[in-house]
Formats: C-alpha cells, structure tokens, sequence
C-alpha cells in the first residue's frame, strides 16, 4: 500500500470536506422555513452518506460471491472490512436522520419507511458480524458469512427504492426524468461532500484491510516462531 | 421551527457524525501503529532464533 | 431422475417423522394460538376493532412459530448425526435443499390451514371469504418466502455455536421484505377488500423476493451444509 496514496486521499478528503462545510454554512443562503429552513443543510452529509454505505454494503455482496467461486481469504477480509465501514456510514447517516427527523416532526424517531428500512439493513450487516463471531473455525466463517452477505445485501435495493418510491417530503427525490432539482450552489456543495466522503470510503478501506493484513502477519509470525521452538 | 432554534441541532448532528468518522479513522490508524509493533518484535524475534 | 428421487425419499423421511411423532406440529400449533390469545391481551384496552390490528397479528404469530419448525427441521438431524449421514451419501447438496424447503413448506402450510380459521373465528368482524382466493395467494406467498430463505439460514445457524439461538437474528431481518407486503396485502384484504388492484404492487414485491430467496437458497445450499 502506497504511503503516498493513503495521505493523497487523507489530503483530498479533508480539502474537499473543509471546503464542502464552508460552502454549505457560508456561502449558500439559508432556505426559507417553508422549504425545511436550516434543516436542508443536513442534506448534504446525509445523501452521500446513504450512496457510500450502499456501495460499502454492495463491495460486500461483491467479495462475497467472489470468496464463494475462489475460496480466496483475501475476498472475505475486504467484504467483512467493507461491511464494518457501511455500519460506519450507517451510524453517522442515523445520526444525521434522525436530527432531520426531530427537526422536521418534532419527535426523534417516525416510523418513516426510509429510516426504518435502512435500520433493517443496519440489523442485517450487524447480524452478519454476529454471525461471524458464532463461527471459530476460519474457513466455514468465511463461507457462512460469504452467504449471509450475499443475503443481507439483497436489502439494499430495498432501502434505496424506499425512499424514492414512498411519497415523502422529506425525501425529495433528486434525480427525477424532469432533470436536476438544485441550482449550482447546491450542486456544488453536494459533490464536495460527495468527493469528500468518498475518498474517506476508500482511506478507510485500505486501512482496515491493511490492519487485517498486518494481523493475518502477526498470526503466521506467530505460527513460525511456534514451530521454531518444537 | 424557527431557524436559530435549527440550528444547534445541525450542528451537533454534523459534530456527532463528524466524531463518528474521524474517530473510526483514529481507531484504525491507533491499531495499524500497535499491530506494527508487535509485527517489528514478532520480527527481531524469528530473528534471534 | 435420480435427484428427484432422493429428494423424495429425504421428504419423505421428513413427513413420516412427523406424522409418527407429531411433536412440531403440535408445539407449532400449540404456540401460533397463544400467540394469538396473548396478542389480544395485548391490543385490547385500546382497539376495539381488531380487524385493523388482525393481518399483523395473524403474521406475527406465524412468523414465530415458522422459527419453531425451522429449527426442529434441523435440530434432530443434526443431534441424531442424520445429516452427516445424508452427506455422505452421492446426492446434490441443492436436492436436501429442495427436500427440506418443501418439507417446511408442507408442515407451515397444514398449520395455517388449521391456524387461519381459528384466526378468523377470534377476530375478524365482518368475512374476507370473497377475497380468499387473494389471501391463499398472500398465504402461499409469504409461505414460500419463510421457508425458502429460512431453510438456508436455518441450515447456517444449526451449524453455529449459538445453533438455534442464531436463527431469529439471521431470519428477522431477512423476513422484513416479505413481511412488510404481506403484512399490508393481508390488511387491505381485510378492512377495504374493494379494489383488488392496488394489491398487486405488493404481491409482486413478496413474488420478486421469494424467487431471490428461493434461488439463493438453491444455489448457496453448498456452502453451508456440513463442514
């Protein structure tokens, strides 16, 4: 792993997000009360982190079907890394839904099909890692997990069709046959955050995977230095 | 809601999210460095035997 | 040929356990009507018409006890060392598949048609018999959907440390896509049951998942049978 790409993205990630926050609370106008007021600038955050945590969970189903056909480790370590980062993104997009939510409803937690599915999805990648961590033996984990993921991620069209299809104010649908929904400013500042966090997704990749490299090390390590001593 | 009562809540929403990643990515870099040091004494000891 | 032989002859061994010892069937039975009774405990102070709380009950209660017989459709043959013996035998990992699937299928569908009734007898005002071709679809449906991916995840659990404890975890979540739809399908049908229209958008999502599920259940069964 390049040192100089993870402090490249580190670099890009933390320019394109300081300028994005800037760009969001400075530059763009407040939008009147009847339109959501302050609120809609959680939006920004918000969106690109629902895109992430889909594609996180999507890397997983990925590398699940690919661990299945060549019972390669290295898949199972980048879906179950990648699955640790979508609840990641997940935490964060929670946090910044449900502060819509209060913001709009007045009350912490609606029952609106958007967070509630997207909560089931949370549920399914977490039951994934339980799962993992009822299973000792190294290759049937990988396996029952590889079939799990591919399960659980099944539910990510689900969740992403929730809040397109359900009428929903609080989820105006962006990207719509008429064409773009927001004018230059916000676009700008929607693909800052965008750029932003994804280049986060992909720090953040690369430095559990290298973390779960250096550990798988540290097990062989340990297995010759066993050895040495017999 | 008037906006400056909004407004709070933004930003703690952006502060908790915001802990929430940069705290990840401390989590993963504090494990890389502890990991790397047993890796470097697992190392010197294959080493010595 | 011989693949539908041989699952044949693992489904039939299923039913003759069952029809001789008729343990699940009567736990499942036991269960899904107090489950029933305990959910009219529970709704009552306030509703007074169940019929509007009557099509979450109804699958709440079977979706619970559907655990109960996923996991007895595995328990015994994992402790009485049946299914290492099944292994060892030449047949297609996706044919026990396709033998336990409609063997749940088999056990959760005699329960409904004994269930169901008394379902209705309890709560529901007013009849949805004009609509019961449209409910034995849901039924059959949702069905389908229970037993296709449960038997896969019950297959997982079994072979786990938590064994059966595993499956709600896993199944729950998994259910929601199918349940949601049924859920709602089952409710028109009771308290409008006008336009029939309007259901099919449901009865299409639950088929799409049930095909999903059952494909997945097919083609991933090799994975996780044995060890």
């Amino acid at each position: 792993m390049k040192k100089a790409v993870v402090w490249g993205l580190g670099a890009v990630s933390v320019v394109a997000l300081a300028v994005s926050l800037y760009w969001i609370f400075v530059v763009l106008p407040i939008v009147p009360r009847e339109q959501t007021g302050f609120s809609q600038k959680i939006f920004y955050f918000h969106m690109p982190a629902a895109i992430i945590s889909f594609v996180a969970f999507i890397v997983t189903f990925v590398a699940s079907i690919l661990f299945l056909a060549k019972k390669d480790f290295k898949y199972d370590i980048l879906a179950y890394s990648s699955a640790e980062i979508g609840l990641v993104f997940g935490v964060v997009l929670m946090i910044f839904g449900i502060t819509w939510d209060k913001l709009a409803w007045g009350v912490w937690w609606t029952w609106d099909p958007r967070l509630v599915t997207y909560l089931i999805l949370l549920f399914l990648f977490g039951a994934y890692f339980f799962l993992r961590s009822m299973v000792s033996e190294r290759m049937k984990q990988a396996r029952f997990a590889a079939v799990f993921g591919i399960i659980a991620a099944l539910d990510v069209p689900v969740s992403f069709f929730s809040t397109r299809l359900i009428k929903n104010v609080l989820h105006p649908v962006i990207f719509s046959r008429e064409g773009f929904g927001l004018d230059m400013n916000m676009t700008i500042a929607l693909l800052l955050a965008f750029a932003g966090m994804t280049a986060l997704y992909v720090l953040m990749l690369m430095l559990k995977l290298k973390v779960e490299h250096m550990m798988e090390d540290v097990h062989v390590l340990k297995d010759m230095i066993e050895s040495r001593r017999d | 809601m008037p906006d400056i009562e909004m407004a709070p809540y933004v930003l703690a929403a952006y502060v908790l999210g915001w802990a929430v990643l940069v705290g990840y990515c401390v989590y993963l870099a504090a494990k890389m460095s502890k990991i790397g040091k047993e890796v470097d004494h697992l190392k010197e000891l294959l080493k010595k035997e | 040929m011989t693949a539908i032989r041989q699952g044949w002859a693992i489904l039939r061994k299923d039913l003759l356990l069952e029809m001789r010892s008729k343990e699940v069937f009567t736990s499942q039975f036991l269960f899904v009507v107090m489950a029933m009774v305990i959910f009219y405990f529970a709704f009552s102070p306030n509703i007074k018409n169940l019929t509007t709380v009557g099509a979450g009950m109804l699958w709440v209660a079977i979706t619970f006890t559907s655990l109960l017989g996923l996991n007895r459709s595995f328990v015994h043959e994992k402790d009485e060392e049946c299914l290492d013996g099944l292994l060892l035998c030449p047949v297609d990992r996706a044919t026990i598949f396709a033998a336990k699937f409609i063997g749940n299928f088999f056990f959760l569908t005699t329960l409904e048609v004994i269930a169901v009734p008394i379902f209705a007898f309890f709560f529901l005002t007013g009849t949805f018999l004009p609509n019961l071709g449209w409910f034995l679809l849901i039924l059959l449906l949702g069905n389908v959907g229970i037993c296709g991916v449960g038997t896969l995840l019950a297959t997982i659990s079994m072979n786990t440390r938590a064994r059966d404890l595993l499956l709600p975890v896993l199944f729950l979540p998994v259910m929601v896509p199918v349940i949601i739809p049924m859920v709602l399908a089952t409710n028109y049908i009771f308290t409008q049951g006008e336009s029939m229209s309007e259901l099919s958008v449901w009865l299409y999502t639950m088929a799409i998942f049930d095909i999903m599920y059952v494909v997945a259940g097919y083609v991933l069964y090799d994975f996780v049978i044995g060890d």
